[in-house]
């Protein structure tokens, strides 16, 4: 279980810093972990859906990159809880531009850290940027290119765009395809590293 | 819980997509997920850890039939102490153990008491929408 960052994440209601830990996916502490705190904040009680994205089987999609693929599934814990997860495809992808980059095939913020939540503020409010943050260091310590890409969910078009990352197209399920290439992940990096403690950076 | 692959052939002719996740990795019907949950963690933990069945029970001092049962979800209040030892061997949160089991007596928080309501599947949706309620004024109140 490799610690790949330490970081803090900012409390929305207070600003307070919370220092807190991106690492490599513990399957047994985190899917139990996921399963008491989050998966219950995915749906109502009728079953329905909360967000767009409730009826993954995250166990499943961890246990399966982790021992299937070269993915890399990487967690932010904070205080015991998981607050988001990736998962990185970080070998045998060429991007748009024809070079190897890094893919995320996941990206998600724990269902507290979420906009969505109306009645309540999200607890967390950096915890989508720590992650693509992550995701650029593990692209450059691993194929020396920073550059990501991904397939947006359409309500997180505008958390990506805000990002620094552009449409490159739109495939055959009507979702959009986007990029951050490498000159806009360092200026997304440099935006956010205050939030990043200079350790293994 | 493993699957052969996480998407379907025929969305492989492009990038992999996270709404193309074959049918394996989605959640239908939340009330059977758990039910299914249960009845596949503790069996999924230990082999993830490489321990054998004799080695568990060894260090629980209990029979294979019984880490039969407990690994099948067929667990009550007299479990407790195994549950316990389980927890210490792989690892794992015993206040999350015994919420996923449905033994805290308590729930202390809003995802417990969900997860207590779904376990129940012989909850009409009247009684559920009282739950509901139920559960928005504790909210209010601890806000």
């Amino acid at each position: 279980m490799a610690e790949i960052l330490e970081i803090d994440l900012k409390n929305q209601s207070t600003g307070d810093l919370h220092p807190s830990i991106v690492r490599d996916v513990d399957l047994v502490k985190d899917v139990l972990s996921w399963y008491t705190d989050w998966f219950p904040e995915m749906y109502d009680l009728s079953g329905n859906r909360i967000y767009e994205d409730s009826h993954w089987k995250v166990p499943e999609l961890w246990e399966y990159s982790v021992r299937e693929t070269n993915d890399k599934v990487l967690v932010i814990e904070n205080d015991g809880k998981i607050q988001g997860y990736t998962i990185l495809k970080v070998s045998e992808y060429i991007g748009v531009d024809g070079n190897p980059c890094s893919y995320v095939k996941f990206l998600a913020s724990a269902p507290w850290n979420r906009k969505k939540q109306k009645e309540v503020e999200r607890l967390y409010c950096n915890t989508g940027k720590m992650l693509l943050a992550a995701c650029i260091v593990v692209g450059y310590w691993t194929i020396k290119n920073t550059a990501l890409e991904l397939e947006s969910l359409p309500n997180a078009e505008k958390f990506y765009r805000k990002c620094g990352m552009l449409p490159t197209g739109r495939q055959k399920n009507g979702m959009l395809q986007y990029r951050l290439d490498g000159k806009a992940s360092i200026l997304f990096f440099e935006k956010v590293k205050t939030f990043i403690r200079p350790r293994r950076v | 819980m493993m699957s052969k692959d996480l998407f379907t052939d025929k969305e492989k002719k492009y990038e992999p997509s996270a709404s193309d996740l074959r049918d394996e990795f989605i959640i239908n019907d939340p009330a059977e997920y758990v039910g299914e949950f249960r009845k596949f963690f503790l069996k999924w933990v230990r082999e993830t850890k490489g321990l054998s069945k004799s080695i568990v029970c060894s260090k629980c001092h209990v029979s294979t039939n019984e880490l039969d049962r407990v690994e099948k979800g067929n667990i009550s209040e007299k479990d407790m102490m195994f549950l316990n030892k389980l927890a210490d061997i792989y690892g794992l949160s015993y206040p999350y153990l015994l919420a996923l089991f449905k033994l805290a007596r308590r729930p202390q928080k809003f995802s417990a008491v969900k997860l207590a309501a779904y376990h129940a599947t012989d909850i009409d949706e009247a009684t559920q929408n009282k739950i509901v309620e139920f559960i928005s004024k504790l909210k209010g109140s601890q806000q």
